[in-house]
């Protein structure tokens, strides 16, 4: 099979030109917020290995989890889950087939983001 | 009697993107997405509201809790469910950024690996977390 490769063709901009909107960034967040929620999941398998070993691996769990450090990992991972709940079911809207009007796409949007930021705040300060 | 099988896919080998055409599957991967979603949305809150109500017990508390059926099961759920939806998602984007086709192939096959394997994990440590508390 003969391969061929191509001449480096220039690109046009497109990240540094599009404006960022509503659709678009939430579109992209969906994505990054389902990454570091598959790397999260690591956390929770580790959380339930240490307590299947003993109380002092518990403990130690707990202990690297409560500085400053392992309290923000907690809560990004917590404000990714809020935020790919939220947007995933604003996704499941429209496989259903509603809120496709640009209006309605934009409030729901708007009502995802300020639904994270309200969880994310109540669990930086509950944890 | 015929002997004639039809293909549904696409079982071309060239590896002109040009020729390719449509795949013909791909269904069964969106529906899986949005079925494990709708299974994650009450799973995943449940388990969240288990955990605040748990989160300053002691470690005989958290298994007491955890050995009982219904708390092992939603766990055990969440994390089965979630390791399908994940990998489904992963593979998407395994499959937009790897540029070689030997790197998206494995790096597909290692995500499928792990998805097999987190769940077995989850449920060996709930089982051993009962063994502990009976």
């Amino acid at each position: 099979m003969k391969k061929t490769t191509s001449p480096q063709r220039p690109l046009s901009p497109h990240l540094q030109v599009y404006k960022p909107q509503i659709t678009s960034v939430l579109s992209i967040m969906h994505r990054l917020s389902g990454a570091g929620l598959a790397f999260g999941l690591f956390i929770l398998i580790a959380w339930l290995a240490c307590l299947s070993h003993s109380e002092q691996a518990f403990l130690a769990f707990q202990d690297l989890f409560s500085g400053f450090i392992g309290k923000t990992i907690l809560v990004l991972c917590l404000s990714g889950f809020y935020y790919h709940l939220a947007n995933g079911i604003r996704h499941l809207m429209w496989d259903a087939g509603y809120g496709f009007e640009m209006t309605t796409t934009t409030k729901s949007g708007w009502f995802v983001v300020v639904f994270t930021f309200i969880l994310t705040f109540l669990t930086w300060i509950g944890l | 009697m015929s002997n004639h099988t039809t293909s549904h896919f696409n079982t071309s080998t060239s590896t002109n993107p040009k020729e390719l055409g449509s795949a013909k599957e791909g269904v069964h991967h969106w529906m899986g997405q949005r079925i494990s979603a709708i299974g994650l949305i009450p799973s995943g809150i449940l388990l969240l509201l288990w955990l605040l109500a748990h989160g300053t017990c002691t470690y005989a508390e958290i298994t007491t809790s955890l050995s009982s059926p219904w708390i092992s099961t939603l766990l055990f759920f969440f994390v089965s469910v979630v390791c399908y939806h994940a990998y489904l998602g992963i593979q998407v984007i395994i499959e937009d950024y790897a540029h070689s086709a030997f790197c998206r192939y494995w790096l597909i096959i290692i995500t499928k690996f792990f998805a097999l394997i987190l769940p077995i994990l989850t449920l060996f440590f709930l089982i051993k977390i009962m063994l502990k508390v009976i």
